[in-house]
């Protein structure tokens, strides 16, 4: 199940808002949040829940185990584990695939299904353990909290990557409230518009303008389309986060920000600190400090880098596009602690913005274009000059008009022209009312395009 | 207050959210009228569908026709968005000219709602089993002199280059049919078609139906006698058949122009009943009332015409819709004339047709066969070339 799913918005949360507002206490309603967690990840895929269990289980007792040991073996087995049912489930076709020439045996392994959410819940579990480990969070003696923490519905299968640490006692004990639910509330549907009115109406552009005719579709519609997926897979997963981060509090929890308007960024570093936060602050804190970071000989710092971006970009899909966009940042980011970095603040910052959207949206393309003949013909159609017929491209399909127009209120809406009156507003009885005003429109908006189209693309629901 | 306002905001959003899935289980609704279909429903649930997920998508599916509003919703948000990229279409509009666009499901030329080109390809097997059938016909009544006459539209014509698909050549061909008695209603261009058909409606316009009169008349071996005053503009805000059939319902309209004739006084009866008129080419409409049939008359089984015409012959008309803004033209040149549109007759008549015993009872020697693409394919048209 998805949120931008009538189901989920007519059925799903106001049924489990509503049971969870009748439960008494607090055992009752984490039993309510973990048997709605259960349905909606078995709405999608029944059969994996018993993986998202045995995962769990894996984590329930080598915690038990930890506790009661503190051994670095008890550590790694765990974590082996972990990782291996990761590995097996996304990453075994891979590697069968690419190897297979060598031994042609594994050319006979059978492609396996994807489960739902596997890379953001097996990220979350391993903070738990290496994080128990490291003394940072009590050892979790009830099974279905730890569950509750793994499959709870918000963050489930987009993330952010919430840590253990950061709900440990909100699992145990929080204070909810009507006021706070209506925080949480606004959010979702902010992250809901997000999502259903610009994501998927920019995602027309990548969509059509790269399936289209070369004839048709040149050099500037190309750029057309870096940007619109630029701006697609922003407002998609951005919008995700926002909805799960409302959901969370809705329900009394309170998850870290994910993003941090990342499109405002002057540099490659700090693009990276306002992106997926979650994800890059994870891969930070149980990969590249524990190699020793930044604090070792240059050689091994690089060594450091290009491991962490090579399995940043291994993270996101088995898939050879996905290492080259990780090593396209390590490298991007090497260059600017080596050489630009002094160079780059003496820059205007119009420049500096420039030079970081030309290179994220760049970074998109890596990214979006999976197949490498499908990325060599959009890099060479980007960089060798082809003319476009614009009649054609919109005689195509005149949906794309709309797509077109779309991308002028979701490049502003990426900067923070927003963020001071929706702050403002909440605090006046008048601005609280004309806010709710606003996201009940909203709401009706995404519930009239969710009825009216069936294009309903969401690019994180398959890592 | 503040705090208050919240609760009361949570709770109304989270009941009208609600009020979609109770709506679906206590009263659901049997049609979908938005989309002319019936509504989905939800889904007895069941283990096997639940694994396979056919039940989870059953149940979008209902709550997107059953969810509170959603017919208006979707009509709105069609409309919004046709708006937009209307405004564009119209905005940038002269990249467009002579370039077939797509928009919202449908095909735009000029400002003009066309359908796509149908190929001669994909068309002639249909056009031979057609043909086979109309001239079986023919061979079975000696007694009858038939006429054919092949109404090309845009699905006969490549608009862009102009490239005519060749479709009525080769059903004419095949028609055991002397070459005086039987004739296309040429769309060789686009200007052609502009010309002679609405914009937002599949039908020819006054034009294209005097065209096809004058055109007809020598075919027939009479002389055109009825002379066109006009064009008169009847009213404005006509949203035509090809508009209202697409998502852009109400957003193309287009003037309804008709020329005037002076018609002979006609005894006219439909299935059966004695009938003031057909159509209503008289009356006067106000803007947004007017359409083709309520101009020329709809689609009825049968329409006889009789005038005080004698020794000017009687005219079996098979035909289709196009035929219904020719027909008073027709009468006017004979007697008597007979229009039958198969598709109506059993429903209107009570009973099948049939063509050896209908000529027979009133007195006919001629039959025209009149239509487009479609009439000269689909069997519900002239079902086994008009056999039966």
């Amino acid at each position: 199940m998805i949120f931008s799913s009538l189901t989920f918005l007519c059925a799903f949360l106001p049924l489990t808002a509503l049971l969870y507002l009748l439960s008494r206490n607090r055992v009752w309603r984490n039993g309510v949040l973990l048997a709605a967690s259960l349905v909606f990840y078995a709405w999608g895929e029944p059969r994996f829940i018993l993986l998202l269990l045995l995962a769990t289980l894996e984590a329930y007792l080598g915690g038990l185990l930890l506790e009661k040991h503190h051994s670095r073996t008890i550590l790694a087995v765990t974590v082996t584990l972990l990782v291996g049912n990761l590995a097996v489930f996304k990453y075994l076709g891979f590697f069968c695939e690419n190897l297979s020439p060598l031994i042609p045996a594994l050319g006979r392994v059978p492609a396996l299904a994807l489960p739902i959410g596997i890379s953001f819940y097996t990220f979350q579990i391993l903070s738990y353990v290496i994080d128990l480990y490291r003394g940072k969070v009590s050892v979790q003696r009830n099974f279905l909290s730890l569950l509750l923490y793994v499959s709870f519905f918000p963050q489930l299968i987009a993330g952010p990557i919430v840590r253990y640490e950061t709900v440990e006692s909100e699992i145990r004990d929080r204070s909810e409230s009507l006021a706070d639910a209506a925080v949480g509330l606004r959010r979702f549907i902010r992250g809901l518009a997000k999502k259903v009115l610009l994501a998927n109406t920019v995602a027309l552009l990548p969509d059509t303008i790269y399936a289209g005719d070369p004839a048709v579709f040149g050099t500037l519609s190309y750029w057309l389309a870096a940007l619109g997926y630029t701006l697609q897979i922003y407002f998609d997963f951005s919008g995700y986060s926002d909805m799960a981060i409302g959901l969370g509090r809705m329900f009394g929890f309170h998850f870290l920000e994910n993003f941090d308007y990342p499109y405002v960024s002057r540099s490659i570093t700090e693009f990276w600190r306002r992106w997926h936060i979650s994800l890059s602050s994870w891969f930070r804190d149980y990969v590249y400090i524990p190699l020793g970071g930044n604090r070792v000989k240059k050689g091994r710092w690089i060594f450091n880098l290009l491991v962490v971006w090579a399995l940043t970009g291994f993270w996101h899909g088995a898939q050879w596009n996905f290492i080259l966009w990780g090593l396209y940042y390590a490298a991007l980011l090497l260059i600017e602690k080596l050489l630009l970095g002094k160079w780059l603040e003496k820059l205007p910052s119009v420049l500096r913005w420039v030079y970081t959207f030309f290179f994220v949206n760049l970074g998109w393309v890596l990214f979006d274009r999976t197949d490498f003949a499908s990325l060599k013909d959009a890099l060479h159609t980007l960089f060798v000059y082809r003319p476009t017929d614009w009649a054609g491209v919109f005689s195509a399909d005149m949906t794309l008009f709309v797509s077109c127009l779309a991308v002028i209120p979701a490049l502003a809406l990426s900067f923070p022209i927003l963020r001071r009156p929706l702050e403002k507003l909440p605090r006046t009885l008048g601005g609280t009312i004309a806010l709710d005003v606003v996201c009940v429109l909203l709401l009706a908006l995404c519930i009239a395009s969710l009825i009216s189209t069936q294009y309903n693309p969401f690019i994180y629901f398959r890592f | 207050m503040k705090q208050a306002v919240d609760r009361l905001w949570v709770v109304l959003l989270l009941a009208a959210m609600l009020l979609s899935l109770g709506k679906a289980i206590v009263r659901p609704k049997d049609i979908n009228y938005y989309e002319n279909r019936p509504a989905a429903a939800l889904p007895a649930f069941t283990v096997s569908g639940l694994l396979s997920g056919e039940d989870q998508d059953a149940l979008e599916q209902a709550l997107s026709d059953q969810t509170v509003g959603a017919q208006g919703l979707e009509q709105r948000w069609h409309r919004w968005t046709t708006a937009i990229q209307k405004w564009g279409l119209r905005a940038f509009m002269r990249p467009f000219q002579g370039r077939y666009v797509s928009f919202q499901g449908m095909e735009i030329f000029d400002d003009y709602i066309v359908y796509p080109t149908r190929w001669l390809e994909t068309e002639q097997d249909a056009l031979e089993k057609k043909a086979e059938g109309v001239n079986a016909l023919i061979a079975a009544h000696p007694e009858l002199t038939f006429y054919a006459y092949f109404i090309e539209k845009d699905t006969d014509l490549y608009l862009e280059t102009d490239y005519s698909t060749g479709v009525s050549d080769y059903l004419l061909d095949r028609l055991d049919i002397p070459s005086e008695r039987k004739a296309a209603f040429p769309v060789r261009t686009a200007e052609d078609f502009k010309r002679f058909f609405f914009r937002t409606d599949h039908h020819w316009n006054y034009a294209g139906a005097d065209r096809a009169y004058r055109q007809l008349m020598p075919l027939l071996g009479k002389a055109a006698s009825l002379q066109a005053e006009g064009p008169e503009r009847i009213a404005g805000g006509m949203s035509g058949s090809k508009a209202l059939l697409s998502a852009a319902e109400g957003m193309f309209t287009e003037d309804f122009y008709a020329y005037r004739y002076a018609f002979p006084p006609m005894e006219i009866t439909i299935n059966g009943k004695p009938a003031a008129d057909f159509g209503a080419q008289n009356e006067t409409f106000a803007d947004g009332e007017v359409s083709y049939s309520a101009f020329y008359g709809g689609d009825d089984g049968e329409i006889c015409f009789h005038t005080e015409n004698p020794g000017a012959g009687s005219l079996l008309v098979i035909g289709e819709s196009f035929d219904n803004a020719l027909l008073k033209l027709l009468a006017s040149e004979y007697e008597n004339l007979y229009s039958i549109d198969l598709r109506n007759y059993e429903t209107d008549i009570g009973h099948p047709f049939d063509l050896a015993s209908y000529t027979a009872e009133h007195g006919i020697d001629s039959v025209l066969l009149i239509g487009n693409l479609d009439y000269w394919k689909l069997e519900e048209f002239l079902p086994g070339g008009g056999a039966a």
